[in-house]
């Protein structure tokens, strides 16, 4: 499947921003299923200073700062991606008993593997395991014995007992608090769920990025329409790696998800942050395209 | 007979225990306090150090060193001093020290309420006394302890190949809530990452020596130590001199060195020119550590700083001056790791610089000590320490750390959790925390504690409670022994080790368990000496006398965070000044042998007062006449607490202004502030209320100390920038002050304006020139030629503006503008309304009652004076405002997709 993508960001500011310094983490990330064929991102008015560089979990870092007074801010990211379907796991005897990840994980033995598991087995700033957390995962785990499945299981737990709901957490809502809640968004389902699987002792990280989304029968897709989306992936042993899962939408990520960056928590991979000076009252828009390319024209 | 002062003296031990493993076998308990009848401890309630049978104060034989027990020198010189010549002593290094103005945090913490006065650091009026043996001892340990977390540190920020052999467990990197990913992107020197360290240290009653918490990121304590010793060896020079106490300057010297080496780029190679190095401070609102870093900085020779005067401009670190903005080159920081940069550290900081790690990350500018550091001095560590020593350097601590039990591990937990009253209890990743003892908490709470450790085991560390030895302090008159403990410091040498300050920041109290908690304010310290054979290093950090100094004059590099205080602060100065010469005139007239209800003037200035709101307005009655005992009200209102436009109020501003600039004043000009603040809030404490009487002599007493405040800005500032900000703001304050004054009081002629004349001419300190030019005949022409027009007056208009015409001229102009700027043609504005008046036609008084001329004037100087303020505030003053994070308000550009309809396919 293969996405041409825009996501553009705008400020504009009721006083004049004498200056800014940002983070971007907006390039798409390239993975096992996931090609980046283009990927730019075009910030007016021109920044005073930018660079692009790898964060230490492997994601892309646009970094400005304008350091003139501007009224308004714009940041439009464009990438062409390609995401290819994963192999649908009809048969659960590649995935490996989650009793045997967990025994791993505790002792240090993933640590041989390539992928960097130790820094999504613990606490992080929006993610705090509990033994609140580690019952509710063991109850839907226990019967089990694949991860693959458990997991599966659980993330259809967390779909059924949350309420959408935007208006009842905020960008500061930890796991804790949003369990206690159970509404929130994309982002509060993801942390909750990445929570329970630390408590249970099963590495779990948290994902950045675009879901496709499809317009009603019978109309047309709506451009600007979607919306940057949150998910998360759990280690699932060498062979199958991580496993993309999505609880608000209750399902096993395939090829309507883009991943923008990976992280232990939202707070490691804010899209956008930064701070400025002056600005007064602001307003923000913000629109996301994620555009299905269906007649592949190779272009040179 | 037993000297007056001993200490209990042990030995290090010789080789490391295991941690948690405290058998207390062989050490000798060599002497204790306790045993002596005026202790005043009762030794049955308090708990055992572990391992000891029977209360140390039965065992041993009392052991002095015998160079202390010398009676030609300290000992003797000590219990030979009167109490009355030890309490001499210490009023002489307290006086000293508030005078230099090291604050105790308490103080920080409720200066906002009136009553409280600036309490000094209490230290104690007998200095603790270290062996040169015990200080090497320490040396050795702590350099050894340093290396082992210097390489760990590294580790943990780059290869974290002891995480992956599994000698620590991963948990204790993520676990730590201040550990930042940043970190490990920062291209730093890891090598050198760790360069300033300090360890707390403690001896038990037993003589044994214990670690008891380490500081890797800023360790504070540095600037105390240095003021105790000014002090001590002042208050002491019979008992300093001959002991040859080691010095502390070597220490400073390869502090400096090190931060003149952080200046250079790895591989070049040093240059005695050097880079900008700063010192990066709390705000002085924040806590004591600025203070402290206040001294630091003024002896190292380093500007202090605080987050608000650096900014990242194009990639580098800069220092905002009024001369614009200067890169930085090394950022010596005293914050914590995590507030030094809210664009990817902790966003609610505010005490740091926004960029700042970007610019680290492009290698033009370096932090000492490195980002991170902060990640090894958690007490979560105590129990790894011993196992990575062995693995680096294949030998055990030489010092062991006090037994803690990290809960994260199973056995450890289960020993906390049986033990639980016996230990103090910890944060596994916070320093600095108060530790609970949970003796103290109520049932709920504990079993709620007990809760928390078994949900989140790895945040919890126990730690054995010590019973720590004593040290004599001087209290009630006599010596007294008190627990104590010992925080040590060490720099890196350059060459893979570290140099020790000899002795260390000594913290005394009678409760042992205000020194468990390592950050409590109220406790006395003691300077620490460190007698000696060995020659005495006399250097100072002032370069050597051969050296050719480079001649320089008045630089542009005032921060413009100083020059907006100073600015303010010459502001506020003349404003108490004025409101002190008001009072002082207004209580001479009324307690005089005239009847108050002849003197016209009383009301009227009266009036002004009150408009100024230096006074409450209810003096004087709806026919303008005075009320009875008006004189006792306008007194209390004056010196009544918590107001900010009254004589009292008005001080107070000025002294918190000057001690925001507290390095760039004389001592002198502190002094003065000071003191005036001790007898203003003196007189307003007095039983019964202030009287007027008193109080007239009182401003007396304050008018004179304005005067030589005044004196010492002309005649002993050097005319940098800062001086001319202050210069520039008592002017300005002058001029407007001058101009209300004549507005409220000569634009509406009264009846009898002789008085009022006379008054006015009083208030502005021209009653003198006056006379000497016109006798005793009251004039409005003359008065107002004196006050307004003459420029050959210091207290005219026309003086101040020909003043801040001659300093705006001087006020750096950064880029290419076209044309006078705006302040310039503000004072040029003002100059040409005073020098177009002519007194004639300002006295004139038209068919209406009031001068219209005069006040036409006076109007047209109201409208500029503010005009002026603005100008140089927005030009020189405001470089930025509060940053703001992105994150604070993108609510909605957080990952909030809706559940997409009917499932994505």
């Amino acid at each position: 499947m293969r996405y041409r993508i825009r996501h553009e960001t705008s400020y504009a500011y009721g006083h004049p921003v004498s200056i800014c310094h940002n983070q971007l983490r907006l390039t798409p990330r390239a993975g096992r299923f996931v090609k980046v064929l283009s990927a730019k991102v075009n910030i007016n008015p021109a920044p005073t200073t930018q660079n692009t560089r790898l964060d230490s979990f492997g994601n892309r870092v646009h970094v400005f700062s304008i350091e003139h007074a501007h009224d308004d801010l714009h940041v439009v990211a464009q990438s062409e991606v390609e995401v290819s379907p994963r192999p649908t796991l009809a048969d659960t005897s590649v995935s490996p008993s989650w009793r045997g990840i967990k025994r791993a994980a505790s002792r240090g033995a993933l640590r041989a593997s390539a992928e960097e598991v130790d820094a999504y087995l613990f606490d992080s700033p929006y993610v705090r395991r509990s033994h609140e957390l580690a019952e509710y995962a063991r109850e839907i785990f226990a019967p089990w014995d694949d991860i693959f499945s458990a997991c599966v299981a659980l993330t259809t737990r967390v779909f059924l007992d949350f309420a959408y709901d935007p208006e009842a957490t905020g960008v500061q809502t930890d796991s804790t608090e949003a369990f206690a809640l159970k509404r929130g968004v994309c982002q509060d389902l993801a942390h909750v769920q990445i929570a329970a699987l630390r408590s249970l002792g099963i590495p779990a990280r948290y994902v950045s990025g675009y879901l496709r989304t499809l317009p009603p029968e019978g109309q047309p897709r709506l451009i600007g329409a979607d919306q940057s989306h949150a998910w998360l992936a759990v280690y699932c042993g060498q062979e199958l790696g991580w496993v993309d899962l999505d609880p608000t939408n209750n399902l096993v990520v395939q090829t309507d998800h883009v991943p923008l960056a990976y992280g232990r928590d939202y707070a490691d991979i804010t899209p956008v942050r930064g701070v400025y000076i002056g600005g007064g009252q602001n307003t923000l828009g913000v629109s996301v395209d994620v555009e299905p390319v269906f007649d592949v024209v190779s272009k040179t | 007979m037993p000297g007056i002062y001993d200490r209990v003296i042990g030995e290090l031990p010789a080789a490391e225990k295991p941690v948690g493993n405290q058998s207390q076998s062989q050490s000798q308990v060599q002497s204790q306090s306790q045993s002596q009848s005026q202790s005043g401890f009762d030794s049955a309630d308090m708990r055992q150090f572990p391992g000891t049978q029977t209360p140390v104060s039965q065992q041993g034989a009392q052991v002095v060193p015998e160079k202390l027990e010398d009676p030609t020198r300290f000992v003797g010189r000590l219990n030979g001093l009167t109490p009355q010549a030890v309490q001499r002593r210490l009023l002489q290094s307290q006086t000293m020290i508030e005078e230099n103005a090291i604050i105790s945090p308490a103080w920080a913490q409720d200066q906002t309420a009136d009553s409280a006065q600036p309490r000094p650091w209490p230290l104690d009026a007998v200095p603790f006394v270290l062996t040169a043996e015990e200080d090497n001892q320490l040396h050795e340990a702590l350099d050894q302890r340093a290396r082992v977390l210097k390489v760990l540190l590294a580790d943990l920020l780059g290869e974290q190949r002891f995480i992956r052999s599994g000698l620590v467990p991963a948990v204790l990197l993520y676990a730590n809530k201040r550990y930042h990913r940043a970190y490990q992107e920062l291209s730093q020197d890891l090598e050198n990452g760790l360069t300033m360290y300090a360890a707390d240290v403690a001896q038990a009653d037993d003589g044994k020596w214990w670690v008891t918490g380490d500081r890797t990121q800023a360790p504070s304590g540095l600037g105390f130590t240095l003021e105790n010793r000014v002090a001590a060896a002042r208050a002491h020079p019979d008992l300093f001199w001959p002991l040859q106490v080691r010095r502390h300057v070597s220490f400073f010297m390869s502090l400096n060195q090190r931060l003149r080496e952080a200046a250079v780029p790895a591989g070049a190679s040093p240059s005695s020119a050097g880079g900008r190095i700063v010192i990066l401070s709390e705000d002085m609102q924040a806590g004591h550590r600025a203070f402290e870093d206040g001294y630091l900085a003024r002896y190292l020779r380093h500007a202090r700083v605080e987050g608000g005067d650096l900014a990242v401009r194009n990639g580098r670190t800069t220092i905002k001056t009024i001369g614009g903005t200067m890169p930085v080159d090394v950022v010596f920081r005293r914050i914590n790791d995590d507030q030094c940069d809210p664009v990817e550290l902790d966003s609610t900081s505010t005490q740091g610089v926004a960029g700042l790690l970007e610019s680290v990350r492009n290698g033009s500018v370096r932090t000492v000590n490195a980002l991170g550091t902060q990640l090894v001095e958690s007490p979560a560590w105590l129990a790894f320490l011993p196992a990575l020593c062995k693995e680096i350097y294949g030998e055990a601590l030489k010092l062991p750390s006090l037994a803690s039990w990290w809960c994260g591990q199973a056995k450890e937990r289960r020993h906390v959790l049986a033990h639980l009253d016996e230990l103090n209890l910890y944060p596994a990743f916070r320093t600095g925390a108060k530790p609970i003892d949970t003796r103290l908490l109520t049932k709920e709470r504990r079993a709620n504690l007990i809760q928390d450790i078994k949900q989140h085991p790895e945040q919890y560390v126990g730690q054995e409670r010590l019973r720590r030895a004593t040290t004599p302090v001087w209290e009630n008159d006599r010596l007294t022994p008190w627990r104590w403990s010992m925080r040590r410091f060490l720099v890196a040498d350059g060459k893979g080790a570290f140099e020790s300050l000899p002795g260390g920041l000594v913290r005394v109290s009678p409760d042992p368990a205000v020194l468990d908690d390592a950050t409590a304010a109220s406790v006395r310290v003691q300077d620490c000496w460190v007698p000696s054979e060995d020659a005495i290093n006399t250097s100072t950090l002032l370069a050597p006398k051969d050296q050719p100094l480079a001649i320089q004059r008045v630089g542009a590099e005032l921060p413009s965070r100083v020059a907006d205080n100073l600015y303010w602060l010459g502001r506020t100065v003349e404003q108490a000044e004025f409101a002190a010469r008001l009072l002082r005139m207004v209580l001479g007239q009324a307690t005089d042998d005239q009847d108050v209800h002849d003197q016209p003037q009383l009301p009227i200035i009266l009036g002004h007062m009150a408009q100024a709101q230096q006074i409450g307005s209810s003096v004087v009655d709806e026919n303008g006449r005075l009320q009875d005992g008006f004189a006792e009200t306008v007194v209390q209102s004056a010196l009544a607490p918590g107001l900010n436009d009254n004589l009292r109020g008005l001080i107070r501003e000025a002294m918190r202004l000057a001690q925001l600039v507290r390095d760039r004043l004389a001592v002198d000009a502190w002094r003065l502030l000071t003191r005036m603040d001790r007898f203003v809030t003196a007189a307003a404490n007095r039983p019964g209320g202030a009287h007027p009487t008193d109080v007239l002599a009182l401003m007396n007493h304050v008018v004179l100390e304005f005067v030589a405040f005044g004196g010492l800005m002309s005649e002993s500032m050097t005319r940098t920038l800062g001086w001319r900000f202050m210069d520039i703001g008592r002017r300005l304050q002058r001029a407007q002050l001058t101009t209300g004054l004549i507005a409220h009081t000569l634009v509406r002629p009264s009846q009898d304006e002789a008085a009022v004349l006379s008054a006015v001419l009083e208030a502005c300190d021209c009653t003198m020139t006056y006379q000497a030019r016109y006798r005793a005949v009251m004039q409005a022409p003359a008065v107002l030629d004196l006050l307004i027009t003459d420029d050959t007056t210091p207290r005219s208009i026309a003086f101040q503006l020909n003043q801040l015409d001659d300093h705006v001229a001087k006020l750096p102009i950064e880029g290419d503008l076209s044309g006078p700027s705006l302040h310039i043609r503000v004072v040029d504005r003002a100059l040409g309304l005073v020098q177009k008046a002519d007194p004639m036609n300002l006295a004139g008084v038209g068919h209406v009652t009031q001068r219209g001329g005069l006040n036409a004037l006076l109007e047209g100087l109201g409208n500029e004076f503010p005009l002026l303020d603005q100008a140089l505030s927005s030009r020189y003053l405001i470089h930025s405002g509060m940053p703001r994070q992105f994150n604070w308000w993108a609510k909605s550009n957080r990952a909030n997709s809706t559940p997409s309809q009917g499932g994505a396919r």
